[in-house]
């Protein structure tokens, strides 16, 4: 059933993209309202499916009880895509960026996608150290940072895409469908400035269960590392907004930068080297 | 019992001339309503006044010769001044015709500036008038009503009111464009010919957080604050001006030094916010490598033009559409007409 609910809100999450496209095109409220209420429908499907999962996981295996199923790169993608649609709704309405769906919905159809046809959506026994409270906690939070960043870098797209435009002088239509520059550069600074506190507070807790299971904060993998780069980039970014006066373009390329840190330090070496997480592929 | 005619009795900015508009346009809806009440007492049973800068328009159901009798009356009471041949830019629509008609006014199709919206709030304030003083029965609700959702489709369903058409108004979304609220902006209007154009005006008149005038002389500018209200400086304040403002449109005359990209560079560096530069003087005051400064965003007069001819040229293509649309509207309105033929 959890599965056929994923499916679901995968199927759903596409067909808001297309909505989102549309309306980019043909700029009919129609389109934007769908796109809203389709991906409303989907965030609420998959949260659902995560719920029943977290159940099948305790039924089936009384020892995880209590412990949240974020130990497989299915769930933990699973749960990055539920964060980036969530966020990209809750931005789109709040800040009327009503073409977001286009810049970030293909990110989390593609952690969706994976996770539905690459990956083996069973669930491993979690391993004795991640026996642990810390498994509620670190996982969840740092999934929660990524998927601001992925929106933030959403928000990016959209301001180098109208800077450009307006840079022009020859504006196309898409200039009237986004949102002004000032507005989109202060969105990407409240996204990093929410994110920001959650990455590093999501690595002292990860040090601190590390502390707990094996007596050390950090070995500092290539994952560690790459966690550790995205906080220096973002918090570079904020310093320079604030300090530094920088806004625009120089600004999101900062963020840009930071995105890319994060999407190596996910993505490149989730599965081999950050070895709690468990890797099933098909 | 029911032999009866819709029709439209009036003048528009397409069959007339701006005088006989004028001459019309001195009787108010109300009073209008009113008149003509008392003098077609028993030969009409709905009546409503459409009164715009475009066109007066009466319609009325009532008995077949009635869109002739409403012309003479128009003429000899309304427009008493005409004069020569004047009176035939006063034209009559029948049933279908007079339908049809509604809703393309409705839709903007038959306003000066294509598509605009604001037609449809005066088509509604005039038969609100109507309706509330029980002017209209079923045939002029159904129809009045049918216009305005004609009017709000059109405008959901095809891209008729979209894109500014003035070079005034495409600045000011331009800087919206830019600006996240522009009642929390900064204008400086360099230069005292900048006034003179409609691009300067329209900034103003969109109502920005601040404004200030600039002129060779202090005594030009503070007769321009005072006229328009704001600050005023000489040239000299120019870099301060830069700094401080968002939106700067200048006007200098060819005399003047232009505006330096370096000056600008030296200007952006200092400020948080985007630089908005609207050259609007011929020959140009400001050094065209300005454009390629971070957070500067320049615009001279024939970038403007050139949007605001997009646009239209966009708004002609939709009318198309929105033609079919009224038609297709027309046409599920029509059943409803024919009672009033049996």
């Amino acid at each position: 059933m959890e599965i056929l609910l994923f499916q679901a809100s995968f199927a759903l999450s596409a067909l808001a993209f297309v909505f989102s496209l549309l309306y980019l095109f043909r700029r009919e409220d129609f389109f934007k309202n769908s796109w809203y209420r389709v991906l409303l429908a989907s965030v609420v499907l998959h949260a659902l499916s995560f719920v029943l999962r977290t159940a099948d996981f305790w039924a089936g295996y009384p020892e995880g009880r209590y412990y949240l199923p974020l130990h497989s790169f299915f769930s933990v993608l699973s749960y990055l895509a539920l964060v980036i649609n969530a966020v990209c709704l809750a931005l789109a309405s709040r800040y009327q960026i009503s073409v977001l769906g286009c810049f970030v919905l293909p990110l989390s159809l593609a952690a969706q996608g994976v996770c539905a046809w690459f990956l083996n959506a069973s669930m491993p026994l979690l391993a004795p150290a991640l026996h642990s409270y810390w498994m509620n906690i670190h996982p969840l939070i740092l999934m929660g940072a990524y998927g601001v960043f992925v929106n933030a870098f959403g928000v990016s797209l959209a301001f180098l895409i109208q800077e450009r435009q307006l840079k022009s002088r020859h504006p196309k239509g898409f200039v009237w469908q986004l949102p002004a520059l000032e507005v989109l550069d202060r969105v990407n600074g409240k996204m990093v400035l929410l994110a920001l506190p959650a990455l590093a507070l999501g690595m002292a807790l990860g040090g601190l269960w590390s502390w707990d299971s094996w007596g050390r904060i950090m070995k500092l993998d290539i994952k560690e590392t790459g966690a550790m780069a995205s906080l220096i980039i973002y918090g570079a970014y904020l310093g320079l907004r604030w300090a530094g006066g920088w806004q625009g373009r120089r600004a999101v390329w900062i963020n840009l930068a930071g995105f890319a840190s994060v999407l190596i330090t996910f993505l490149g070496v989730n599965i081999r080297l950050h070895h709690y997480v468990v890797s099933l592929m098909r | 019992m029911r032999d009866e005619n819709l029709v439209v009795v009036g003048a528009s900015h397409k069959s007339s001339t701006l005088s006989l508009r004028e001459d019309l346009a001195r009787q108010k809806p109300a009073q209008a309503l009113e008149l003509i009440r008392q003098n077609f007492n028993g030969e009409l049973s709905e009546l409503c006044v459409l009164a715009t800068c475009n066109r007066y328009e009466v319609y009325a159901v009532g008995r077949p010769e009635l869109g002739s009798k409403l012309k003479e009356f128009l003429i000899s009471k309304l427009g008493a001044s005409l004069q020569g041949d004047a009176h035939q830019g006063i034209y009559v629509l029948e049933n279908s015709h007079a339908v049809s008609h509604l809703f393309s006014v409705s839709s903007g199709l038959e306003s000066m500036v294509l598509g605009e919206s604001e037609i449809l709030g005066q088509v509604k304030d005039a038969y609100e008038l109507a309706l509330a003083q029980e002017y209209t029965k079923s045939v002029l609700n159904t129809a009045f009503q049918k216009a305005l959702a004609t009017g709000k489709k059109v405008r959901t369903e095809t891209k008729i009111s979209e894109g500014r058409l003035s070079v005034a108004s495409v600045a000011v979304e331009l800087a919206q464009k830019i600006f996240a609220d522009f009642s929390n902006v900064a204008v400086a209007v360099v230069g005292a010919g900048a006034m003179g154009s409609e691009t300067a005006k329209g900034l103003l008149h969109a109502k920005p957080k601040s404004q200030i005038f600039l002129s060779r002389t202090s005594a030009r500018a503070q007769e321009l604050a005072n006229q328009y209200g704001g600050a005023a400086a000489s040239l000299e304040a120019l870099p301060l001006a830069l700094e401080s403002c968002d939106v700067v449109v200048t006007q200098l005359s060819a005399d003047q030094p232009p505006l330096s990209a370096v000056m600008i560079e030296q200007a952006a560096s200092r400020r948080k916010r985007p630089l908005f530069l609207l050259d609007i003087a011929m020959p140009r005051n400001i050094e065209e490598a300005a454009s390629r400064i971070p957070n500067v965003y320049l615009y001279n007069i024939d970038d403007l033009k050139a949007i605001a001819e997009t646009n239209h040229a966009k708004r002609k293509a939709e009318a198309e559409s929105a033609r079919r649309i009224v038609q297709e509207e027309v046409l599920k309105f029509l059943p409803r007409l024919i009672p009033l033929r049996n």
